[in-house]
């Protein structure tokens, strides 16, 4: 049983997964928030795709015997072409938009050349795998090399000296184009040395358009993401009801190392400072904000804040540097590790309320029926007693900014993996 | 007409291994059919809705929902081995 929006994409699925009649019946979207009634309602009615009565088609389904078509073996021609062609500019850059090989916005066309030209940024061979990137973790995952990843890193505009970078996003196996109804866009932030060499910006403006590799980095990120994942469709292989503007630059910015009262983010993650890495996170969807922590009630207005963001996807604080010093000035926090403790601990809701969240529902009751710590402990609180909204190891800590103001933002996100660009030069 | 050439940005897909479609019973009367509620999205309640559908429309069929364990995308070997041991049909629900 599937809704009918999804009609596309169960279809592609389950044809990628060989079994291209399995039978499926399909009822109105949406199904959340409807009562009892309602969905009764639906059971009585017609299936929206093909008119005919919903219940008449599940007793089919399950009793008709199997067709010919259906017996048949499964060819599938799945070969990716080398080239691309038409007859002149234009038609290719259409050509290239129709096939959703782009974000929308002007690219640089990959040509022989131009890919040649890419590939003296890295010394990895260009037939060398890479990894494998999926759009969501039931889905097949693509497989790719590192011309793969320098073709789109040409479309990108990017230059040859920032291909490590992207080599390394794209060796995370962490997608910039989740097909998440969610809409939820990724983040990566990069740590040590190379920052300074392909003068990527962690200051003013850093996450903003205003540099051009975090610009084209960014943008290459995602790209690659839809891409050498096999597509990043609408309907198809993305089904984000709303989309998301992060996903033009994936959020991609230097950590402002220089400034932050604490270690660079790789080194809280065992990294050495001299090690440059990229980290990826995903799910980010939505920010909540302050200017600086005021001195009598700062504790409840980051409260405030924490309370904002759904306790499906944890807080990772993003500070510009005057508000990096002033936490440690306000609440003594010397190490990026106990403002961490701190938030965790302030990040509280009445269980009842807490277990009643949709995604909470979807994701986290049936681990913590499961016996999956530390929701498990959490099952049988009184329905007023606050517990945590997230699991400590989720909680994290970066400092980017210009220091022209104490402005700073709780992405809601979940850190995935840092990896060591130093492998992909 | 001359052509212009780019090199082709998408990855290579993994090979197809088909999987084989379950025979069907020619009916359903007196067999077991389990409702699956696959975790999602009040997929619970309407999956209950459907088991009342079979105790008003087909009360010769014994309709049983059962909740997988875990989340969506989690396999539940023990209710799929049930199911494979005990049932003879499943309807899994609801998907999105």
């Amino acid at each position: 049983m599937q809704t009918d929006i999804f009609h596309d994409a169960v279809r592609q699925t389950a044809w990628a997964e060989g079994m291209p009649h399995q039978r499926f019946v399909f009822v109105p979207q949406p199904v959340m928030g409807k009562s009892s009634e309602e969905l009764r309602a639906y059971i009585d009615g017609d299936d929206p795709i093909t008119g005919r009565p919903v219940m008449e088609e599940v007793i089919d389904a399950l009793t008709q015997p199997l067709s010919d078509t259906e017996r048949q073996a499964v060819r599938f021609d799945r070969t990716t072409p080398r080239y691309a062609e038409a007859e002149s500019e234009a038609a290719l850059r259409q050509l290239f938009m129709e096939n959703h090989w782009t974000d929308y916005m002007p690219i640089v066309l990959p040509t022989e050349e131009r890919v040649q030209e890419m590939l003296t940024g890295t010394s990895h061979r260009p037939d060398e795998v890479v990894g494998r990137l999926r759009p969501t973790s039931t889905r097949e995952a693509w497989q790719f090399d590192v011309e793969k990843v320098a073709i789109n890193a040409v479309m990108a505009g990017a230059k040859p000296s920032y291909l490590p970078v992207i080599l390394a996003l794209a060796a995370s196996g962490v997608t910039a184009r989740g097909s998440t109804t969610s809409s939820a866009a990724s983040m990566a932030v990069v740590n040590g040395p190379i920052r300074h060499s392909i003068g990527m910006n962690w200051g003013i403006g850093a996450l903003g358009p205003y540099n051009h590799a975090n610009a084209t980095i960014g943008r290459a990120y995602g790209l690659l993401s839809q891409n050498l994942q096999g597509g990043s469709v609408p309907g198809h292989t993305y089904l984000g009801s709303m989309g998301n503007n992060y996903a033009y630059n994936s959020l991609t910015f230097a950590e402002n190392e220089e400034r932050s009262p604490w270690e660079p983010f790789h080194v809280q993650q065992g990294f050495e400072r001299y090690d440059s890495t990229v980290s990826c996170f995903t799910g980010c969807r939505a920010t909540s904000y302050l200017l600086g922590l005021r001195q009598s009630h700062w504790e409840t207005h980051v409260q405030n804040l924490l309370r904002g963001l759904n306790p499906h996807t944890p807080p990772t604080l993003i500070l510009d540097p005057i508000t990096a010093d002033l936490f440690v000035e306000r609440g003594g926090f010397d190490t990026a590790e106990k403002l961490e403790q701190w938030i965790w601990e302030q990040a509280t809701l009445p269980a009842s309320v807490y277990w009643d969240y949709q995604l909470i529902q979807n994701y986290v009751f049936p681990r913590a029926e499961n016996g999956e710590k530390p929701w498990a402990d959490y099952l049988n609180a009184p329905p007023d007693a606050l517990i945590p909204m997230f699991r400590r190891e989720d909680v994290h800590v970066l400092v980017v900014g210009g220091e022209t103001n104490g402005y700073w933002r709780i992405m809601g996100c979940n850190y995935n993996r840092t990896v060591l660009i130093d492998d992909w030069r | 007409m001359a052509t212009v050439r780019a090199l082709n940005p998408m990855g290579y897909p993994p090979e197809v291994e088909q999987v084989e479609m379950a025979p069907r019973f020619d009916s359903l009367r007196d067999k077991i059919v389990y409702l699956v509620d696959a975790r999602f999205d009040d997929s619970d309640i309407f999956m209950q809705q459907m088991q009342a559908w079979f105790r008003d429309n087909r009360p010769d069929i014994d309709a049983r929902y059962v909740a997988k364990r875990g989340i969506y995308t989690q396999p539940d070997p023990e209710l799929f081995a049930r199911i494979r041991d005990e049932g003879a049909a499943a309807v899994v629900g609801v998907g999105h």
